[in-house]
């Protein structure tokens, strides 16, 4: 089996307590051997590590890959070119394809090409209702069987309470979480973006953040109802973190996840009517910013997720109010979170752990996101220290929509390894 | 004239926000001059070709603009969204640069999107055209012509804004016209107050410069002016905002025995259009204190300036005196 070394590196896993600096690191084949070997041993393949810090690979718990049937937006081998370059070794593939994830051919369409694209784990997350249409539940027991690893209507929320309730049933069985984009839709009726005093100004119908409270509290309330295993999406809004905090402390079995534009942007980016900043759910304000990025250091928020989703000129070219939300994040996400780092709202180890231990809890997996001796190779190497700018032109993605077009992070992912394979790397 | 010099600094009017107080005054002064000088008025537009791109339906909106261009000897062309390539499914942007590539002075738009017609205007521009785009209202957004047609009104009656109270009272929530009101009556001095159904009242509009008054009758009784607002039906979704149209005009409506509570020398406005019994009461809206009339007089004379400011004829902004 082909042998890589990697020389003098710091070894940082959150999940196994691990930081040493100056370590080799010997992978063979799939697996990630030893964390502790001598400098000199033989291998077919030597990294030079000095100055770069090894962590677990990055798990993404929200992306949109596109295919099967936006292949113009993104395509699962151009999606998870971008997750390698933005250092994630395993991406949870939301259902928000055509048809949707609601059968197992689909499941095993996308495993398929998701195998043909490389190494990088892609993991679907299963429809929580055929068709997303939340009207009866989608064949979780068998989408289970088939890999499918939790269950969503992804960017849609469940508007029947006592669906959503016999879905967290099912999946209490099954022992899978059930994932939710908690919003009260009556609320946010209309709503483009964050209900405020941007909205006022641009004279765009907003959705309050009490909508999402709303979504939120109904949401804790059936999972302390059912003793499912619920994992909320992209939060946004001080109101939800609170509620979380609070369902938390009383037990309840519930994770979160925040997305990487919702740690540093607020509302006012879409100043100008500027549609790439157009998101679901809306980009908020500052009181809410810094209230998510609070509960992601305290750990109230498990994960950083990255919504990462393409949409074409076609679709985000239009009037603000016609234009299609999302926005790619798989190769930002790190610099975000290293971002907060530098201005030290999150430690090192936290913006860490948010990437690696905090979404491998999420899926109940403890294979990934950890270091461990003999497990398998996903690595990520990254430079705290290498200030970069995120050009678009030099995207992996096949669509070009972010707000984050120029913008300059601290450091960045320099290599990355799914599996034993090398899936990015700008070493050389 | 050379169209060249003509192409120089087309100015786009997007919206009242973006607009000094010298420039509300400048455009207020022409506009005076345009309508008790009409010795003034010289065909400085002849031969431009000015598009009225309208995607919502308007009768004075329109007319009135193309009577300002006309007056102006500009060539009027008019769009509907009904009748234009829009039915056949063109983008915003498609249509801005294709009408772009027609070379027009101004195109002016209506749309029921806010921010539509900055998006023109980067369509126009990327194709390297020069043309002023000039706002007709745009979804909740903007409608400047119409604040400036307003502030024109209220200055034949009032020497200055400076301190004074003015009422907006209505469905502000989806109001373009409250808006533009609002920023241009803050930009000259003025106290703005804010009544209607507090679900159509925003108040995140009050770190703008607004005051909302839970009670019309505390407006009533101390604005030097009211305008009066119409209910915008055809903008909601999901459940009625309030419990009845007669519910509404008890609580909000400018009624005659509201009106025989405001000050003596105050007045009403109405954008229009309006709807009599419901925000107005058909005796108030035309009886004495009504300014509604004269309000429509000086949309012509105020969109005039307008587009002589878009085509920056003669130099215009810097030659006027106040």
């Amino acid at each position: 089996m082909k042998r890589t070394l990697i020389r003098g590196v710091r070894v940082f896993d959150p999940g196994a307590g691990i930081d040493a600096r100056d370590r080799s690191v010997l992978i063979e084949g799939p697996y990630l051997r030893y964390l502790n070997v001598e400098p000199d041993v033989l291998a077919d393949r030597v990294v030079d590590g000095h100055g770069l810090v090894l962590c677990p690979g990055f798990i993404d718990l929200r992306s949109h890959l596109g295919e099967p049937g936006f292949t113009r937006q993104e395509s699962i081998a151009t999606g998870v070119a971008a997750a390698a370059a933005g250092g994630f070794t395993t991406v949870v593939m939301m259902p928000t394809t055509e048809p949707t994830i609601d059968r197992v051919e689909v499941v095993e369409l996308i495993l398929s090409r998701a195998r043909a694209a490389g190494s990088t784990r892609v993991l679907p997350a299963g429809a929580l209702s055929l068709g997303r249409k939340g009207e009866s539940l989608a064949e979780m027991g068998n989408l289970s069987a088939a890999g499918c690893v939790l269950f969503t209507d992804a960017d849609r929320s469940v508007r029947d309470s006592q669906l959503l309730r016999y879905a967290m049933e099912t999946a209490y069985d099954l022992r899978m979480p059930i994932a939710t984009h908690a919003e009260d839709e009556w609320l946010s009726l209309g709503g483009v973006m964050n209900e405020g005093e941007v909205s006022a100004r641009l004279g765009l119908r907003g959705s309050p953040s009490a909508a999402e409270a709303v979504g939120v509290a109904r949401d804790l309330a059936l999972a302390e109802l059912t003793g499912a295993r619920l994992h909320l999406g992209h939060v946004s809004t001080a109101g939800a973190a609170e509620l979380i905090r609070q369902a938390k402390r009383r037990g309840v079995r519930v994770t979160a996840e925040v997305s990487p534009l919702h740690l540093i942007l607020t509302d006012e980016a879409t100043l100008g009517y500027n549609t790439a900043a157009k998101l679901v759910p809306p980009l908020r304000t500052q009181v809410d910013v810094d209230a998510v990025v609070r509960a992601l250091a305290d750990g109230t928020i498990d994960a950083v997720a990255t919504d990462h989703q393409g949409q074409t000129e076609l679709d985000k070219n239009v009037e603000f109010d016609r234009a299609a939300s999302g926005s790619i994040g798989l190769e930002t996400a790190f610099g975000v979170v290293l971002e907060l780092v530098e201005q030290g709202r999150l430690t090192f180890e936290r913006a860490v752990a948010v990437l690696t231990r905090g979404p491998a809890q999420v899926l109940g997996r403890r294979d990934l996101g950890r270091l461990i001796a003999n497990g398998t190779a996903d690595l990520v190497l990254v430079d705290p220290h290498a200030a970069w700018e995120f050009q678009l032109s030099s995207s992996f993605s096949r669509s070009r929509n972010t707000p984050l077009s120029g913008r300059m992070f601290p450091g960045r992912v320099v290599w990355s390894m799914a599996r034993g394979e090398v899936t990015f790397d700008i070493l050389r | 004239m050379s169209t060249v010099l003509l192409r120089r600094a087309n100015q786009h009017l997007l919206g009242i926000e973006t607009l000094s107080a010298l420039d509300i005054r400048q455009i207020l002064a022409r506009a005076r001059i345009l309508r008790d000088a009409p010795e003034q008025v010289h065909g400085v537009m002849a031969g431009v070709p000015v598009i009225t791109l309208f995607y919502e339906s308007s009768t004075r909106t329109r007319v009135s603009f193309e009577m300002a261009a006309q007056k102006l000897g500009a060539s009027t062309i008019s769009i509907s969204a009904s009748s234009s390539s829009v039915t056949k499914g063109e983008s915003l942007w498609d249509t801005g640069r294709t009408l772009a590539s027609m070379d027009p002075g101004v195109i002016i738009i209506r749309h029921s999107s806010p921010g539509a017609p900055q998006l023109l205007a980067e369509a126009m521009e990327s194709v390297g055209n020069g043309a002023a785009v000039v706002n007709a209202g745009d979804g909740a957004h903007e409608h400047p012509t119409q604040a400036l047609l307003d502030a024109l009104t209220l200055l034949d009656r009032l020497d200055s804004l400076e301190g004074r109270t003015i009422g907006i009272i209505g469905d502000i929530a989806h109001s373009r016209v409250a808006r533009s009101n609002l920023f241009l009556l803050r930009k000259l001095g003025a106290r703005v107050l804010l009544g209607g159904p507090r679900s159509l009242v925003p108040k995140t509009l009050e770190p703008l410069g607004a005051r909302i008054v839970r009670d019309v009758d505390e407006i009533i009784e101390v604005a030097d002016a009211v305008m009066m607002l119409r209910v915008q039906f055809e903008r909601m979704q999901g459940p009625p905002a309030f419990p009845s149209l007669s519910d509404y005009t008890r609580t909000y409506g400018l009624t005659a025995a509201r009106a025989r509570r405001m000050p003596p020398q105050a007045f009403v406005m109405h954008p229009g259009p309006m709807n009599r019994g419901i925000e107005i009461d058909p005796e108030v809206a035309d009886g004495p204190t009504s300014v509604v009339a004269h309000q429509v007089r000086n949309g012509v004379a105020a969109r005039m300036a307008v587009l002589e400011r878009a085509m920056d004829v003669d130099g215009w902004s810097s030659s006027k005196d106040l």
